[in-house]
């Protein structure tokens, strides 16, 4: 483990300059993502979610339309509600939370096919984390 | 019960049989906690089956690697590691399925596959357990020679085992990613800079065993120990984080944001499980 060199009084094993160089280039990466963060981001005041059709998969006598929800704005929401209508039956789902700049999905269970009929999406309301 | 077993090489089957009472006992005490927390009940059904047995292989990895700087017997052997690996992880196993059957998780109206999932990951800590239990509680230490513990590869082995059984024990939790929705930059900043801090300061405290005379001032203390050890929590938490599915639908600076919130818990188990083991 600790090979002496000649020349040098103690020698540094590869492995501890690795783990050294690992160590350094992580803590900067995190220390650098959330120090940006905090210099540049302007605090949005409100979530922006919309909600989109993902897949329509046919489920015994209904379908299961999986709906995604993103987020153009920095701010988290939580308990994000989004309701679909369709032939005028409505269903709707909670998703915990979809953060800033992200996206969740969750599943609405309807009858009509959503492939043929139209399909009303809408988030209708959510929580401040 | 007395303890006085001259070495710590079980080569009866009471000692074995003490090793296990141990390791049981450590298993009850680590598994506790997680036994007792709801998300960690759901984990077994909405874990990808992939993910549960990337999960499962990794903790017996880190078992194997337990057993090489503890466990049930003082080891000399590859061979004698894996078996005790094995042996841990079968403690973990049957003190998981007792201890969910108790609190009523598993009965027999459990669907079988459902089951094993939730076993599988409560036997994860209960393991550890099982493993760091048969040394913790044991009152004889053999010092002997160079040990694998002692070397710098060792050490980071340990941070690794620490920083993924603490984070482990605080990921399944909602708090984890309603923390980082929470908090500003600045206090994640704040908590990036105080986890690297008492990391460091606890090593300080602490030491690398058998490599102090290589250790003189605190600035190559910090690169080549604290600075690794908060890179390996770091690592660790994004790995368990992703495993549990809680890095889906994050952009990049939330990731960054929610490692950093789970790294506070890691970096101390990094910190502290050369203590522990």
């Amino acid at each position: 483990m600790m090979a002496r060199r000649g020349k040098s009084v103690t020698a540094v094993p590869a492995l501890e300059w690795i783990a050294a160089g690992i160590g350094a280039l992580v803590a900067l990466v995190i220390l650098g993502t959330i120090g940006w963060q905090a210099l540049t981001s302007g605090d949005d005041p409100v979530p922006l979610l919309s909600a989109s059709i993902e897949s329509v998969t046919p489920a015994g006598a209904g379908h299961v339309v999986t709906v995604r929800v993103t987020n153009a704005s920095g701010r988290t929401a939580a308990a994000v509600q989004v309701e679909g209508e369709i032939d005028g039956q409505t269903s709707s789902a909670t998703i915990d939370y979809v953060p800033g700049h992200g996206e969740a999905s969750a599943g609405l269970i309807v009858t009509a096919d959503p492939r043929r009929r139209p399909l009303v999406l809408r988030v209708t309301g959510f929580e401040h984390p | 019960m007395t303890d006085t077993a001259p070495t710590h090489v079980a080569t009866t089957n009471r000692d074995y049989a003490v090793a296990l009472g141990r390791a049981i006992a450590g298993a009850t005490i680590f598994g506790l906690p997680l036994l007792m927390t709801m998300e960690m009940w759901g984990l077994g059904h909405s874990l990808a089956p992939l993910m549960l047995i990337q999960f499962s292989l990794a903790n017996l990895i880190i078992l194997f690697g337990l057993s090489k700087v503890a466990g049930f017997e003082e080891s000399h052997r590859s061979l004698d590691d894996v078996l005790d690996a094995l042996a841990a992880y079968a403690v973990g196993v049957a003190v998981s399925i007792v201890g969910l059957t108790l609190v009523g998780v598993i009965g027999s109206d459990t669907i079988f596959s459902e089951a094993v999932g939730k076993i599988a990951i409560q036997a994860v800590p209960a393991s550890f357990g099982a493993m760091i239990g048969a040394r913790m509680l044991g009152d004889d230490e053999v010092e002997q020679g160079e040990q694998w513990r002692d070397t710098y590869s060792g050490q980071l082995f340990l941070c690794a085992a620490g920083a993924l059984f603490l984070s482990f024990t605080i990921a399944p939790t909602e708090e984890v990613l309603l923390i980082s929705f929470q908090v500003t930059p600045w206090h994640g900043l704040l908590l990036v800079l105080l986890s690297i801090l008492l990391l460091h300061l606890i090593l300080h405290v602490i030491g690398f065993r058998g490599q102090s005379e290589r250790i003189g001032t605190g600035e190559a203390l910090l690169l080549r120990q604290t600075l690794p050890g908060y890179a390996i929590a770091a690592i660790m938490s994004w790995y368990v984080l992703w495993t549990f599915g809680s890095t889906d639908g994050l952009d990049w600076p939330r990731l960054v944001m929610a490692v950093a919130i789970l790294s506070f818990p890691a970096a101390l188990g990094a910190a502290i499980a050369r203590l522990v083991v």
